[in-house]
């Protein structure tokens, strides 16, 4: 597995405190019991914190899926 | 052994002592300052591993190994507060529960302090208000129940209406958000009896008229003024969170964060939301059962620097230099507790008499060895060590701070003493007075009279374990003690005292009910309430106020009082003083025109001494019996309690 796909599953998990978790391209909000607007922006720092990155209030709010922060996340990086 | 009620105590040793080790996580235990400790994240996973096995109470006991992680950052500490949130609730009984009502977001503030109170062992649950809707919301809540343990209400403004209207004079503005927050005082009191916790006002930024001017008329000067009036207005008992201090101390560009606040209405940074939380639990110890009472320090590299058994009391650093300047800022910081009512001990590894030597022989010491109610200066495990002095002070642990400078000591303590407070001290010494500050142990909401005189109270207890020694029998002792008392009415001079001693008193408590101030006024102003406080005094000296007894008319028969709360200080157990409180409460009632008496033992994990008290006095047990309490009845005029007691005006 992509070590990118990987380190994001990680945070998932820690933020949901639930390892069973397994996130992909089309995965959504709706998909995960607890991802509510709070959980929503603890996700988006514990993403920052790990990748090393910092998001615009508008780029958090505005994500609808997890592959959006995926290229989000790649487009960072560079 | 363990009996627990439906209500449950503050401040009870923890509840799965006694249950199997926790399973250490998995990694290398080289390092004596313990990465057992050192790794809170790997605690929350080994907790998930445990939640998944449906071991609840293991799971936990991890997420309290994590809370306790001294390198805890606050991401994980918010963790930690979201995953006891999440998995206990529901489950047991709470032992606090606390309201959060706020005109901003405050989820991470509520998930934080989850994670402080657990890191002390209590259990905390949180219920956060609609964004903006105090009033409504509080006006909306039901009573606190009594399996919801001590109900707390957390009020957190923000200055958006202050600084919205512009049009308006600033005077006028002010006022009404101070009107706003005593309307919002009055109608928590009236709902019901539990703590108040007030954070105050602050903004992120100076705006248009800068710093300086901003200060003395514009924006920062309105906080100054509105957060100066909520203290000086703030209902008795109540406890205050300066935000600006808070915001200071954590930094002030760390602490606000614009883009949480135009994201979720969030001013605050999660760090920021942490530091919040950590005050407001301090606030909410305060106020249930008061400030850490101890102050255990180590000497060597703590007190002094340097080791005396091998530099000599001449040899330690204490003088005026850069050597000696942390140790004295350190012990000026502990005089200072000690004035204001904080017990101090010493727990040293070292040969007794060259742990007390400095004290005699060094001219630069400020503390004198009689500042010190208790020391063990020897070569024991210093946990043992410890214990001691808890059963010689008769404190039970929670009320424990232990400063020592060494890490395998603190690690010790922590392992085999988990309800014992241990700051993690950094290495340079003039970072020791900071460090345990942080830890904000010791928050009160005010101080007594007789916090100030306990430094001379433990050393009159010294005097009085000396001169036990010398009788042959108890009731020898106790008659050569010559104890006077005095019976007085509860009224405005003594009550912050009785308050006090409803907080925190465990053993002799016939039914631990933590009443709040409100509570207490509403039942004095009865007039068929009875309600007593005595005061004892020995040859040696003043105990001060020690026992207090509140009895209310019998719901069905009102000829009979109800002893509601019976409780007394641990410092005149075993001297016949509970038959001279009895007495003088019953001469009291009888007065009033009542003609029998009704008393409840409610059995806690502490209190098993006072399980036969009524009996004991003559009062007889009333069927059905239950496990949660016993009821005991007699008429007044049948009891005789004797008393070797004089009474004095």
């Amino acid at each position: 597995m992509d070590t990118q796909w990987k380190r994001l599953n990680q945070v998932f998990q820690d933020v949901f405190e639930d390892d069973a978790i397994n996130v992909d391209e089309s995965t959504t909000a709706a998909d995960i019991e607890d991802w509510d607007s709070m959980k929503h922006v603890s996700l988006m720092l514990a993403v920052e914190r790990e990748f090393q990155l910092r998001f615009s209030a508008s780029e958090i709010a505005q994500l609808a899926s997890v592959g959006e922060l995926m290229e989000l996340v790649k487009e960072k990086s560079t | 052994m363990w009996r627990t009620t439906a209500f449950s105590c503050f401040g009870l040793t923890p509840r799965w002592i006694e249950s199997s080790p926790v399973p250490q996580p998995e990694f290398s235990s080289a390092d004596p300052s313990g990465p057992a400790f050192g790794n809170a994240a790997e605690w929350l996973r080994v907790a998930r591993t445990h939640m998944k096995a449906g071991e609840a109470e293991l799971a936990e006991s991890a997420v309290f190994e994590a809370c306790r992680d001294p390198q805890l950052t606050p991401d994980v500490m918010l963790r930690a507060g979201r995953f006891r949130l999440k998995f206990s609730a529901g489950s047991k009984n709470a032992d606090v529960t606390a309201r959060l009502f706020a005109q901003c977001t405050v989820d991470a503030v509520a998930d934080a302090l989850s994670a402080a109170a657990w890191r002390e062992q209590t259990a905390l649950t949180t219920e956060v208000a609609p964004f903006d809707s105090v009033l409504p919301s509080l006006e909306a809540s039901h009573s606190f129940q009594d399996r919801d343990g001590v109900g707390v209400n957390v009020f957190v403004p923000w200055n958006t209406r202050l600084f919205a209207q512009r049009d308006r004079p600033i005077d006028e503005r002010i006022d009404e958000e101070l009107a706003f927050w005593q309307h919002t005082w009055e109608t928590a009191g009236r709902l019901g009896d539990a703590r108040i916790i007030q954070v105050g006002y602050d903004t992120a930024y100076s705006g248009g008229l800068g710093t300086f001017l901003s200060r003395r008329q514009g924006e920062r000067a309105a906080i100054a003024q509105l957060n100066d009036r909520l203290i000086a207005q703030l209902p008795t008992g109540a406890y205050f969170v300066d935000l600006p201090t808070v915001a200071g101390q954590v930094g002030h560009q760390q602490f606000y964060d614009p883009r949480l606040d135009h994201l979720a209405k969030q001013p605050f940074s999660d760090p920021g939301a942490v530091a919040i939380a950590e005050h407001v639990w301090a606030g909410i110890r305060a106020t249930v059962t008061g400030p850490k009472k101890v102050v255990v320090t180590d000497l060597d590299n703590t007190l002094w620097g340097g080791v005396v058994g091998e530099v000599g009391s001449d040899g330690i650093a204490l003088n005026d230099d850069a050597a000696g300047r942390p140790f004295l800022a350190y012990q000026r910081y502990l005089q200072s507790l000690s004035e204001r009512g904080c017990i101090l001990a010493i727990c040293s590894k070292n040969n007794p008499e060259d742990a007390r030597e400095p004290f005699h022989i060094n001219k630069n010491m400020l503390l004198r060895l009689e500042d010190f109610a208790a020391i063990e200066a020897g070569w024991d495990p210093k946990p043992e060590a410890i214990e001691r002095i808890a059963a010689k002070l008769n404190l039970g642990l929670e009320h424990f701070v232990f400063v020592d400078d060494h890490p395998a000591e603190r690690h010790a303590v922590r392992a085999a003493l988990p309800q014992i407070a241990v700051p993690e001290l950094p290495q340079d010494p003039s970072e020791y007075v900071r460090a345990i500050e942080r830890g904000l142990w010791f928050e009160a909401v005010q101080i007594t009279g007789e916090d100030s005189q306990r430094a001379s109270m433990y050393r009159q207890q010294n005097a009085r374990g000396e001169s036990r020694r010398r009788f042959a029998s108890t009731e020898e002792y106790i008659a050569s003690l010559n104890l006077t008392g005095q019976v007085r009415q509860i009224d405005e001079e003594n009550l912050t005292r009785v308050m006090q001693l409803i907080g925190k008193t465990n053993q002799f408590n016939l039914t631990t009910r933590r009443h709040s101030l409100p509570h207490i006024q509403k039942t004095l102003a009865d007039s068929r309430t009875v309600a007593i406080a005595v005061s004892i005094q020995d040859r040696y000296g003043d105990y001060g106020l020690v026992a207090v007894v509140l009895g209310v008319a019998h719901e069905a028969d009102n000829e009979c009082i109800e002893i509601d709360t019976w409780l007394m200080s641990c410092r005149v157990i075993g001297r016949t003083v509970e038959q001279f409180t009895l007495q003088s409460f019953l001469k009291l009632a009888t007065d009033r025109g009542y003609q029998r008496v009704r008393g409840t033992y409610i059995p806690t994990a502490k209190n098993a001494l006072v399980e036969d008290l009524y009996p004991t006095m003559g009062l007889e047990r009333c069927l059905p019996e239950s496990d949660d309490s016993a009821t005991f009845e007699s008429s007044i005029g049948s009891l005789c309690p004797l008393t070797v007691v004089t009474e004095t005006q």
